[in-house]
């Protein structure tokens, strides 16, 4: 039975020089070239990059409505949407090198450029995370610093409450990342 | 993603993994290491961790291209496997990463389930990677 080619598990070593990848067949018609590249590279990086941005405009729509909301959750939305950001970047430029480098002199740049953002994935990720732990740290402190006044305000036995105290202070108890 | 143009460019991004790579499995390991220390862990952390164990296999294959010794037919059909299911699965993570800051900006967003948002994404991405990479 003659299987579709995406399913015909034909991994080869391209051109003995770079890495190990799910590649069409020797002497594939263009056809199934044509659908090797829309099964695993157009379909999954366009969905996530459909996906990706779409979320991002939503989040930033509603982030205007809801900033206060957003802030009391302690989630730093900011700096999460920084990983899947780092993902689409590193993608672009082979989309540039492959659909938009007619100059072979473009798509090598496009390409060798693309070719070091996946190799260092796992180096922008570190670094995004520790962007983010610095961040926490800070409201940490914060958190600390709050505690100790809140601590100290209700040993005073005052009867007035500040009510913005007490909703500042539930934020920061709230804050995770 | 296969790369057909890097033929002449062979001897400089040969260099450049050698350089790149190794840092980036550093890069993993650290992230890997300061998510797992935490004792809390809510699902933005969860899809994190899923993100850097994924990105870490991906590590892994491009250090395997690194070095080719021995059978080369085997070992490059597992660092095809690693390669291809690995960067879905970042691709599926990063998307989640995305879907979650989406649904957590909404004052409704306690009645968006969490835990099992994560449950069913780790379940279609371990399936679109099986149906993908198995044959």
């Amino acid at each position: 039975m003659c299987r579709p080619v995406f399913f015909s598990n034909n991994f080869r070593f391209v051109s003995g020089t770079l890495s190990c990848a799910i590649s069409f067949k020797e002497g594939a018609t263009e056809a199934e070239q044509y659908l090797y590249e829309l099964v695993y590279v157009i379909i999954p990086n366009g969905i996530a990059l459909i996906i990706v941005i779409f979320s991002y405009i939503g989040t930033l729509c509603r982030k205007r409505k809801n900033a206060e909301w957003i802030e009391g959750t302690g989630v730093s939305i900011n700096r999460l949407f920084l990983y899947p950001a780092v993902m689409m970047v590193e993608f672009l430029p082979y989309i540039i090198g492959k659909y938009m480098g007619e100059d072979g002199q473009v798509m090598s740049i496009a390409l060798t450029i693309n070719f070091v953002l996946t190799r260092s994935i796992g180096f922008l990720n570190a670094i995004v995370y520790g962007s983010q732990m610095k961040a926490f740290s800070r409201k940490l402190e914060k958190l600390q610093e709050s505690m100790t006044n809140f601590s100290s305000f209700m040993s005073e036995d005052r009867g007035d409450f500040d009510e913005q105290e007490l909703v500042m202070h539930h934020k920061l108890t709230r804050t995770s990342f | 993603m296969v790369w057909y143009v890097f033929e002449s460019f062979g001897q400089i991004t040969h260099l450049l993994g050698c350089i790149i790579v190794p840092l980036s499995f550093l890069g993993c390991l650290w992230t890997c290491y300061f998510c797992l220390k935490r004792r809390i862990m809510n699902t933005f952390l969860k899809y994190i961790l899923g993100l850097t164990l994924a990105n870490l296999f991906y590590t892994v294959a491009n250090i395997m291209s690194l070095f080719r010794t021995g059978d080369l037919d085997s070992r490059c059909k597992i660092e095809g496997v690693i390669r291809e299911s690995s960067w879905i699965l970042s691709l599926i993570f990063a998307s989640c990463i995305a879907i979650l800051c989406y649904k957590s900006s909404a004052c409704d967003g306690s009645s968006f389930n969490h835990s099992r948002f994560f449950r069913a994404s780790l379940t279609v991405g371990f399936l679109v990677c099986s149906v993908l990479v198995s044959g």
